[in-house]
C-alpha cells in the first residue's frame, strides 16, 4: 500500500496531468497508428528499435555500429537508418518477398545467431509492428510524421512508505501536431539508485530501500524523471523542529521531514569561526580572531562575521581563484597559443576587479561573452583564448566547453547524435556552435598580443547528418538569432536573462557546491534531464534569490552562510547518519589546495614563494605561469599537483580534486612545505622568545592551527611531552608539526 | 666556459650599471663567437633639451671612435673619445658582448623636439649597428634608488618637482619593485605621467620585463588614475588627472608582470596637456586650421596648429614629452556629419575624417566613383593611436538608394601595404599600421558607393578618431636594406654602407613596388646627399628584380666624414609622377623567431668614408659566359699594400636566383690570388648580369655573417654573361650485359654555337661499368655522340638512373663545363 500523504501527492498530479491529456485528446487526433493504417516507419518502427535496444550505443547505435549493420544512436537520423535497413543490404536485412525472413526480424526473435541475443518474441506486438511495415513494401514516411515533443509520465513525485511496495508509471507522448500516444511499452526506463527504487520495462516501480532518489522514462529524444522517495521506519524518529534561519532552511527541512531525517545540531562558534573563515578568506582564523569571536556574546555574531569576511579582499582572490581555475587562465610565452603571461594576468586581473568591486554575475560573463580586442589590453576577450587552449579557435570544442562552464550543460554528445540523456539535438548543437564560428584570432602589434574578433561574413556550422547551415540559436529555441552582425550579442542577452534559469541555476548551484561541498545537481557541470537536482525547490530559491539579487554573489554567499543548514554540525544524529545528499549535517571537506597551502603559511607565519610571482602572493592568487605552451595540462607548482588543484586541462569541476591520498599524507609528514617552515621556527621560536608559559603555548598552537582550545585530554597529553623540556624549541615544533598533519587542520568541518 | 671574477669595485660608476643589468647573464670569453652589435648599451638613456649630457657607448669594436652621426638634427656629439676597454666583458643574451667604451658629450639644442634619436657610430673603419638617444622637453634627474624596494611606499615616495623627467630602475627584487614619486598638488592642477621604457629599450632580446604600469594616488593612497597599456604608447603607460585638492599625488610605477630582472625606464611627471586624440586627426598640408583635443583630464579644448607642407604623418608635442601623431595631406578634409547617416563625399581626393563613438558605431561616407579611377583607400586610425582596429567595407548603392551587398571588405594590412619594408619579422614588430585597413580599388563600374567604417575590436568611444585618404593610387616603389640575419639583428656586413678611401663597397639594395603601383619598367637609382669624392655606381635595374647590387666609390680625395644619404629610384622611361622613399627598420625587444616588440623605422642611411683599407679586390668580367648547367671559374685578385699580410675572406652576396656561388672562401696570408666558381642553374636568368665580389678581414671571436669589426672592400661591379647551354643531350633507355660491351648513344642537340671541338664525359655509371677509351668527341657538327661501354662480372645488376655527361669546352683560357642529359642503364645478368 502506498503511504497516504503520497496518494494525495500522486492523485493530484496525476490528475492534473490527465487533464492536460484529455483536453488534447479531446481535440486532436491520436498519432497511434490504427490497425487499418500503413505502418509508419519513423512513428512505429523506430520506437521498436529503441525499445528492443538496436540502436543503443553498445549495439547498432555505436559510431561504428555492430557486426556490419549500422543505426543512429537512439534514432537521431531515421532517413540514415532507413537507407542502411532497406538499402544497405538489398533483401536481406528486409525481404519484402517473404518478410518473415528478414534478417531484421529473424535476429531480433533469436531465429539466427545474434550478438544480441534474443530482443522479443515472434508473438509480440513489436515483432508483429515490423513485419507489417516490412510486408507494407517498407514505406518511407519522411516528413510525413508529426515530431515527439515532449513525454510525459503519470507521476511528478512517488512516496513509498517502506520498500517492496511499488506502483506502475504511464508514459505519454505529445506530438507536435498536439496528439498524445501512450508509449508505456515503448518507452526505455531506468533508476538513479537501485537500492532506492527499481523500474522495470514496463514502468513497474518497486521501493527498495530508504532514500530518494529518481527513475526515468526514455522515448524519442526525451527523458523524463519521477521523484522517488521511500520513507525509512518511523520507529525512533522524532519529528524535529529546528529554527529556520532564511528560506533555505525551509526548503532543506522541508525536504528532510519528507524523508524523516532529522537535521544535526548547530555546530559551536569555534567551529563556524574556522568554517566560515576557511570558505571565505581562503585560512584559519587568527588566535586574535578566535578569541575576539569566543568572547563575543552578541546574537548576531555570525552573520556579523560572515559581512566581515565577505568584505576582505581574500573573497575576492578567493572567488578569482575559482573562476580562473573553471575559465582555465594560464599563460605561458608559447606566442601561436595566444595566452602569453600578459594576457593570462589581464584576464585574471580583470576577474579579480569584478568579484572585488561586487560585478553582478550576469554583466560579468555578459562581458566576457560579447568581448572582442586585444588579449593584452581587455581581460576578457581572453575567454576565447584560455578556454580552449589551441593554436587555432575551435568553435566546436568552444561551445562545448561554454555550454558547460555557463549552463552547466555537456552538449557535446550532441555533435554526433541527439544527446542520449537530456533533450539536445544535433540542431540545438550546431545552432549553439554557430554562435562562435565567427570567432576568429588575429596577430596584434606585438609578439605577445592577439586580436579576437567576431567575422560577421563566417559561414555558420553545418549539420553532421546532412550538412545544413545551421545559423546560431540558443539552446531550446526553435529559431535562429537575427542575422547579420555579431551574433554573440543574442547569446549575452539570452545566456544571462533573468528568465534563463539553466544559467542562474548553475550559478546558485556552483556557489552552493562551493560552501557546502555537494551540489544540489551533482556533479555541478553535468545538468540533465536524468540527474536532476536532489532539492528542486531548493535551487529554484537559491537561483531566484540569485536572480532578485541582480546576480550578486555576496548575497547569495551571505544566505547560505547564514542559513541553519550551512552551519549544522558535522556530527550526524542517527536518522541522517546515512544522509550524504540532503545537507541534513555538514560534511568533512578537505580544504581546497590553495586554501590548505595558504593556511600552512598562515599558521606557520612562513611565506611560500611561486615561480613567476613575487614574494607574498597567496596560493588563492597563483594561476600558472609556464614557460612554452599552455596546451597542456598544468599545475604550475607540485604542491597544487598532489593536492588536486585543477589542472586547468578542462573546463570540467572533476579538474579540482579533493579526496585525500597517500601523497598527500606523505608530502604533509615529511615534505618540504611543513618541515621547512617548521625549520625556519619562527612561530615557535616568537613564543619562546615572549616568555610565553608552556600550557599558553600549547594552547596556542591549537588555537592557531585548530582554532580551538585543546580538550583537558589532550592537554595533559601536551604537558607530559613538554615535561622538562619547556624551554626545547623543537618539541612546540613537535606538537605544531603534529597539529599540521591532523586530518582535523586539512579538512574544513 | 670560463668563469672570471667581477671587480666591481676597479670599475667606473656606468659599468657598474652595466654589470648590475647584466647579472643574470653570462660571461664569455673572446673566443666565444656569437651574434655582435656594435652597440650595446647606451647611458643614460634620455636627456633634457637645451643640456649637454656626457653619453656612455659601450659595445664591442668601437675602438678607434672618429664620429656620431644622427639621423636627425637636434643633437651634435662632441668629443668623441675611446674609454679604457672593460676588464671583463660583459655577455649578453644575443651572444654579444660588452667590452669596448666611448665617451662623448651630446649637446641638445633648446628647440630639439623631444623624442628618440637614432645614431650611427663611425669608427676608423667602420659603421656601427644603430644606437637611440631620447631626449625629454623637462629637466632629468635620476632616481638613484638605495637597493630595490627603499621608495616601494608612499611614506618613502622619492619627492619629485613637475615638470620633470626621471631615470629610474625597475630593479630585480624578488618582491617586485615598485618605485613611488611624490609630487606636490594643487587642486585644479593636471598631473600628468607618462612612462618611456619599451619606447627606450635597446636590446635586441628582452620580454615582460620592459613592460610597465602606472598609477596615480592620492595621499591616503587611493587610486585617481591607472594605466598599463594604451593605444598610444603600446606596453608603455600614461596616466593623467585632474587634481582634488592640495597636498601630495603620488605617482607609482611598476612592472605589469613579475619579472625580477634590472632595466632602466624614464618617468615624466608633469603638469602638461595631455589629449588622447585630436580631430580631425589630420587636415590639407600648408594650412592653418583649428583642431579638438580630447581626453585631456582638464576636458577637451581647441587649439589652431600649422598643417607642415610636408605630406605624411607628423608629430604635434603640443607642451607634452610624447606627440599625438597627425597627417597632412595634398587635399581637402571631409568631416563626419555625424547627424546624417551617409556622408556625401563631393570631390576626390580626399581625407575623410570621422569617430567611432560607440563599439556599434558605423560611420557610412558616399562616393561617386567612375569607371577606371584606381583609388588607393588607406585608413589611418591605430596608425595614429586611436584606440579602435577598424574594418572597411565597400557597398554599391542601387538605383533606390539603397546599399548592396558588400563589394569588398578589408581589415589589417600587410606592412608593404602600408608601405613599410624590411620588416619580414615573424610579428608586426610594434608597428601600429598593420591594424589600419588599405586597399586599392579599380573601379569597374560607373556609380555611387557607401564605404563604411566600424571597429572590430568594441574599443569605440570618444577619443576613437579615424582618417580615411582616398586617392588616386601613386606609382611608387621604395628602396631599403634589409638585414637578413637571425632574428632580424643588424648585419652590418651586409646593410653597413662604410667606404674606405680610394676604395669601393657594395651592398644589395632592395627594390619593393608600393601598394597601387602600376609601374612595371626598368628603374634607375639615384643617390642623394653622397658626400664630395663618392659616387654611387648602379646599372638599371630589370623589372621585376627585387634587389640590387649598389656600388659606393670613394676616390682617393674623399675626406672622412659621413652623409646621410637616400636611394631614389626612378622610372627610365617614364616622365609619370612616381613616387620612392628610401627605409631601413631595426627591430628591438626581439624573441627567437623575430618577435620584435618595437622598431626603429629610418628614412636615411648613414655613409661613411673610412680609413684607407689595407688591400682591394679585382675581378674581370669573365670572357665567356655561365650557361645554364655550367660552371666557370673566376679569378679574384687581392692587392695588398705594404706590410699586410693578413688572410683575406672573400665571396659574392650578390646572385641572381638559378645561379649558384661558393660559400666564403679564404684567402691565405701573404697570397694575393684565388678562384671563385659559380654555377647556372636550369633557370639561372639569361642575358647580362651584374656580379661583384667583396672582401674583409678576419677578425677571430666575432660573428663572420654580421661583419662586425671587419674591413671590408669590394671588386669593381662586372658583367657576368649567363647564356642558354651549349648543348642538349638526351639518350634512350640503354643496357648491357655483364662481361658485354655495349654503344652507349646520346643525341645532340645545340643551343648555343662553341668553337673547335668539346670532351664529353660520361657520369653516374653503376659500380663495375665503365667506358672504354677514347672518349666521343663533340663538334658544332655532332648530331650524335656514342660512348662505348663494358660491363664487368661484377657489375651491379638493375636499373641506373640519372647518368649524365659532362662537356667540357675550352674558350677563353679555360675550361668551361656543362651537365646536361639524364639517362638510364639497365646491367642485365650475363
Amino acid at each position: 500500500m502506498f503511504y497516504t500523504k503520497r496518494q494525495e501527492i500522486v492523485q493530484s498530479v496525476s490528475h492534473a496531468a490527465l487533464c492536460c491529456f484529455g483536453m488534447l485528446a479531446g481535440s486532436l487526433p491520436l498519432f497511434a497508428a490504427a490497425p487499418e493504417e500503413i505502418t509508419s516507419f519513423r512513428r512505429d518502427v523506430m520506437p521498436v528499435l529503441f525499445r528492443a535496444g538496436c540502436n543503443s550505443g553498445t549495439c547498432h547505435g555505436s559510431a561504428r555500429g555492430k557486426d556490419g549493420f549500422m543505426l543512429s544512436l537512439f534514432g537521431y537520423d531515421p532517413k540514415g537508418d532507413y537507407e542502411r535497413i532497406v538499402h544497405e543490404m538489398v533483401g536481406r536485412r528486409v525481404n519484402a518477398a517473404v518478410p518473415e525472413q528478414s534478417l531484421l526480424l529473424l535476429k531480433a526473435i533469436g531465429a539466427v545467431p545474434h550478438t544480441g541475443g534474443k530482443l522479443f518474441a515472434r508473438d509480440s506486438d513489436y515483432y508483429k509492428t515490423i513485419l507489417r511495415w516490412i510486408a507494407a513494401g517498407t514505406p518511407d514516411d519522411s516528413g510525413t510524421v508529426p515530431e515527439t515533443v515532449k513525454l510525459v509520465l503519470s507521476e511528478e513525485r512517488l512516496v513509498f512508505g517502506k520498500a517492496g511496495l511499488g506502483t506502475t508509471l504511464k508514459a505519454t507522448a505529445l506530438a507536435s501536431d498536439g496528439s498524445t500516444r501512450d508509449v508505456t511499452r515503448l518507452a526505455r526506463y531506468f533508476s538513479n539508485n537501485e537500492s532506492v527504487a527499481k523500474i522495470d520495462s514496463d514502468g513497474r516501480v518497486v521501493a527498495t530501500g530508504p532514500g530518494d532518489t529518481h527513475v526515468f522514462a526514455r522515448f524519442s529524444r526525451f527523458t523524463t524523471g519521477v521523484e522517488t522517495i521511500v520513507l525509512p521506519s518511523e520507529a525512533g524518529f522524532v519529528r524535529p523542529n529546528p529554527q529556520a534561519f532564511n528560506f533555505i532552511d525551509t526548503l532543506v527541512f522541508d525536504k528532510l521531514q519528507k524523508l524523516r531525517i532529522a537535521p544535526s545540531e548547530l555546530c559551536d562558534d569555534a567551529t563556524f569561526l574556522r568554517r566560515v573563515t576557511l570558505d571565505l578568506a581562503a585560512r584559519p582564523p587568527t588566535v586574535e580572531e578566535f578569541k575576539a569571536f569566543t568572547s563575543d556574546n552578541r546574537p548576531d555574531k555570525r552573520a556579523m562575521k560572515v559581512d566581515s569576511l565577505l568584505k576582505d579582499e581574500a573573497f575576492a582572490s578567493l572567488w578569482a581563484a575559482i573562476w580562473a581555475e573553471q575559465l582555465r587562465v594560464m599563460g605561458g610565452n608559447y606566442a601561436p597559443v595566444s595566452t602569453d603571461v600578459k594576457a593570462a594576468d589581464a584576464y585574471y586581473q580583470w576577474i579579480r576587479k569584478q568579484i572585488s568591486v561586487g560585478r553582478p554575475l550576469n554583466e560579468f560573463v555578459s562581458e566576457m561573452v560579447t568581448a572582442s580586442g586585444s588579449n593584452l589590453t581587455n581581460g576578457p576577450v581572453n575567454l576565447y583564448t584560455m578556454l580552449v587552449h589551441k593554436p587555432q579557435f575551435e568553435p566546436k570544442a568552444f561551445a562545448a566547453d561554454f555550454s558547460q562552464l555557463f549552463l552547466g550543460v555537456q552538449i557535446q554528445c550532441a555533435e554526433c547524435h541527439n544527446h542520449p540523456f537530456d533533450r539536445w539535438t544535433m540542431d540545438d548543437y550546431y545552432g549553439f556552435v554557430s554562435f562562435f564560428t565567427g570567432m576568429k584570432r588575429k596577430p596584434g602589434i606585438e609578439p605577445r598580443e592577439r586580436r579576437i574578433y567576431c567575422d560577421t561574413t563566417a559561414a555558420p556550422a553545418r549539420h553532421l547528418v546532412d550538412g545544413r547551415p545551421m545559423p546560431a540559436k540558443v539552446l531550446g529555441s526553435i529559431d535562429p538569432v537575427k542575422a547579420g552582425g555579431d551574433p554573440r550579442k543574442d547569446l549575452a542577452e539570452w545566456l544571462t536573462s533573468p528568465s534563463n534559469d539553466l544559467f542562474s541555476r548553475n550559478l546558485a548551484n556552483r556557489i552552493w557546491a562551493q560552501l557546502l561541498g555537494r551540489g544540489i545537481v551533482e556533479p555541478v557541470d553535468d545538468v540533465r534531464a536524468s540527474n536532476p537536482p536532489v532539492n528542486g525547490p531548493l535551487l529554484d530559491a537559491l537561483s531566484k534569490r540569485l536572480v532578485d539579487s541582480k546576480f550578486d554573489l555576496r548575497t547569495l554567499v551571505r544566505d547560505i552562510c547564514n542559513s541553519r543548514v550551512y552551519q549544522l554540525s558535522v556530527r550526524p544524529n542517527p536518522s541522517n547518519l546515512r544522509d550524504t545528499r540532503q545537507f541534513s549535517h555538514a560534511h568533512l571537506r578537505r580544504l581546497r589546495a590553495d586554501v590548505l597551502l595558504d593556511s600552512v603559511v598562515a599558521v606557520t607565519g612562513v611565506p611560500r614563494r611561486f615561480s613567476g610571482f613575487q614574494e607574498g602572493t597567496r596560493a588563492i592568487e597563483y594561476y600558472p605561469r609556464l614557460s612554452g605552451s599552455t596546451e597542456g595540462p598544468s599545475h604550475g607548482d607540485p604542491f597544487f599537483a598532489t593536492f588536486g588543484r585543477s589542472s586547468r586541462a578542462t573546463v570540467c569541476a572533476c579538474e579540482t580534486k579533493k579526496e585525500p591520498t597517500l601523497s598527500q599524507t606523505l608530502h604533509m609528514a615529511v615534505g618540504d612545505t611543513v618541515r621547512d617552515r617548521l625549520d625556519s621556527g619562527g612561530v615557535v621560536k616568537k613564543l619562546l622568545e615572549s616568555k610565553t608559559h608552556p600550557d599558553q603555548i600549547v594552547e596556542i598552537l591549537f588555537v592557531r592551527v585548530l582554532c580551538r582550545q585543546p580538550t583537558p585530554s589532550e592537554k595533559a597529553a601536551m604537558r607530559d611531552l613538554v615535561g622538562a623540556a619547556a624551554g626545547d624549541q623543537a618539541v612546540y615544533e613537535d606538537i605544531l608539526w603534529s597539529l599540521l598533519n591532523s586530518t582535523e587542520f586539512a579538512f574544513n568541518h | 666556459m670560463k668563469n672570471r671574477c667581477l671587480q666591481m669595485a676597479s670599475l667606473p660608476a656606468v659599468v657598474f650599471q652595466a654589470v648590475a643589468l647584466c647579472l643574470s647573464l653570462i660571461w664569455i670569453t673572446p673566443a666565444d663567437a656569437a651574434m655582435f652589435l656594435h652597440i650595446e648599451k647606451i647611458t643614460p638613456r634620455m636627456g633634457q633639451r637645451g643640456t649637454t649630457v656626457e653619453v656612455i657607448i659601450q659595445g664591442a669594436c668601437l675602438n678607434d671612435p672618429r664620429e656620431i652621426v644622427f639621423y636627425k638634427p637636434g643633437i651634435k656629439a662632441l668629443r668623441v673619445e675611446s674609454m679604457p676597454k672593460l676588464a671583463h666583458p660583459i655577455g649578453l643574451a644575443h651572444g654579444g658582448r660588452i667590452e669596448d667604451q666611448v665617451r662623448c658629450q651630446f649637446q641638445i639644442a633648446p628647440d630639439c623636439a623631444p623624442g628618440e634619436y637614432p645614431f650611427r657610430m663611425r669608427t676608423a673603419t667602420e659603421v656601427t649597428s644603430i644606437g637611440t638617444f631620447h631626449v625629454s622637453p623637462f629637466p632629468v634627474v635620476d632616481e638613484n634608488e638605495k637597493g630595490y624596494n627603499s621608495n616601494d611606499t608612499i611614506q618613502t615616495a622619492l619627492a619629485v618637482v613637475p615638470n620633470v623627467t626621471v631615470r629610474g630602475r625597475m630593479g630585480p627584487s624578488g618582491r617586485g619593485d615598485i618605485d613611488i614619486y611624490r609630487v606636490p598638488a594643487v587642486a585644479g592642477q593636471r598631473l600628468t605621467a607618462e612612462v618611456d621604457s619599451v619606447r627606450i629599450a635597446d636590446v635586441h632580446y628582452g620580454g615582460s620585463e620592459y613592460d610597465l604600469a602606472i598609477r596615480i594616488l592620492d595621499e591616503t593612497g587611493q587610486e585617481m588614475a591607472s594605466n598599463d597599456d594604451n593605444s598610444l604608447h603600446l606596453q608603455d603607460p600614461m596616466a593623467a588627472v585632474k587634481l582634488p585638492r592640495n597636498g601630495f599625488a603620488y605617482v607609482e610605477v611598476k612592472r605589469s608582470i613579475f619579472v625580477p630582472d634590472d632595466r632602466e625606464y624614464c618617468v615624466h611627471i608633469g603638469t602638461n596637456s595631455r589629449p588622447l586624440a585630436v580631430f580631425p586627426p589630420g587636415a590639407q598640408a600648408g594650412t592653418t586650421q583649428k583642431f579638438r583635443f580630447m581626453g585631456d583630464p582638464l576636458g577637451e579644448f581647441t587649439e589652431t596648429v600649422k598643417v607642415p607642407s610636408q605630406t605624411g604623418t607628423f608629430d604635434y608635442y603640443r607642451d607634452a614629452p610624447s606627440p599625438l601623431s597627425m597627417r597632412s595631406s595634398p587635399y581637402p578634409n571631409i568631416l563626419e556629419e555625424t547627424d546624417a547617416i551617409v556622408t556625401r563625399v563631393g570631390q576626390l581626393p580626399a581625407a575623410l575624417n570621422g569617430i567611432i563613438n560607440t563599439r556599434e558605431d558605423t560611420d557610412t561616407f558616399g562616393l561617386s566613383v567612375k569607371k577606371g579611377d584606381r583609388l588607393r583607400i588607406r585608413v589611418f586610425a591605430a596608425t595614429l593611436g586611436s584606440p579602435i582596429d577598424p574594418v572597411l567595407r565597400l557597398r554599391p548603392v542601387t538605383v533606390d538608394g539603397k546599399p548592396g551587398p558588400i563589394e569588398w571588405e578589408v581589415d589589417d594590412s600587410a606592412l608593404p601595404d602600408r608601405d613599410i619594408f624590411g620588416t619580414s619579422f615573424r610579428s608586426r614588430g610594434g608597428l601600429k599600421d598593420i591594424l589600419d585597413p588599405s586597399v586599392v580599388w579599380d573601379v569597374k563600374t560607373d556609380g555611387y558607393y557607401h564605404l563604411e567604417i566600424q571597429d572590430s575590436s568594441g574599443s569605440g568611444g570618444s577619443t576613437a578618431v579615424y582618417r580615411i585618404e582616398v586617392e588616386q593610387a601613386p606609382d611608387s616603389v621604395h628602396t631599403f636594406l634589409a638585414s637578413t640575419a637571425f632574428d632580424w639583428m643588424e648585419c652590418i656586413r651586409t646593410s653597413g654602407l662604410a667606404v674606405p678611401r680610394g676604395n669601393r663597397w657594395t651592398v644589395n639594395v632592395n627594390v619593393q613596388q608600393g601598394q597601387g603601383n602600376s609601374y612595371r619598367g626598368d628603374l634607375n637609382l639615384v643617390a642623394h646627399g653622397l658626400p664630395a669624392g663618392v659616387r654611387m655606381v648602379s646599372s638599371r635595374i630589370p623589372a621585376g628584380r627585387t634587389f640590387w647590387p649598389v656600388q659606393l666609390v670613394a676616390d682617393d680625395s674623399a675626406q672622412p666624414g659621413s652623409a646621410l644619404i637616400t636611394f631614389e629610384a626612378k622610372p627610365v622611361d617614364a616622365t609619370r609622377p612616381f613616387e620612392s622613399r628610401s627605409q631601413q627598420q631595426i627591430p628591438f625587444i626581439n624573441h627567437s623567431g623575430g618577435d620584435a616588440w618595437r622598431t626603429v623605422k629610418l628614412d636615411r642611411y648613414v655613409l661613411a668614408i673610412t680609413d684607407p683599407a689595407p688591400f682591394s679586390i679585382e675581378i674581370q668580367a669573365p670572357p665567356v659566359p655561365l650557361v645554364r648547367g655550367g660552371e666557370l671559374a673566376i679569378p679574384v685578385k687581392i692587392k695588398r699594400r705594404p706590410g699586410f699580410n693578413e688572410a683575406i675572406e672573400f665571396q659574392c652576396d650578390w646572385i641572381p636566383a638559378g645561379v649558384g656561388i661558393q660559400p666564403a672562401l679564404i684567402i691565405p696570408a701573404g697570397a694575393t690570388e684565388a678562384v671563385l666558381k659559380i654555377s647556372g642553374e636550369a633557370n639561372a636568368p639569361l642575358g647580362p648580369c651584374p656580379m661583384v665580389v667583396v672582401a674583409s678581414t678576419i677578425r677571430e671571436g666575432l660573428d663572420a655573417y654580421l661583419g662586425t669589426g671587419r674591413v671590408r672592400v669590394s671588386s669593381e661591379i662586372v658583367n657576368l654573361m649567363i647564356t642558354e647551354p651549349f648543348v642538349e643531350l638526351t639518350s634512350a633507355p640503354e643496357s648491357v650485359r655483364r662481361g658485354a660491351h655495349q654503344r652507349y648513344v646520346w643525341k645532340v642537340q645545340h643551343k648555343s654555337p662553341f668553337e673547335g671541338t668539346a670532351q664529353v664525359k660520361l657520369l653516374g655509371l653503376p659500380k663495375g661499368v665503365n667506358v672504354v677509351d677514347p672518349l666521343p668527341i663533340l663538334s658544332k657538327d655532332s648530331r650524335e655522340i656514342a660512348f662505348d661501354i663494358e660491363a664487368t662480372g661484377e657489375a651491379l645488376l638493375g636499373s641506373v638512373r640519372g647518368v649524365s655527361c659532362e662537356v667540357i669546352v675550352r674558350a677563353g683560357g679555360q675550361e668551361i663545363r656543362q651537365r646536361t642529359g639524364s639517362g638510364t642503364l639497365r646491367i642485365d645478368p650475363k
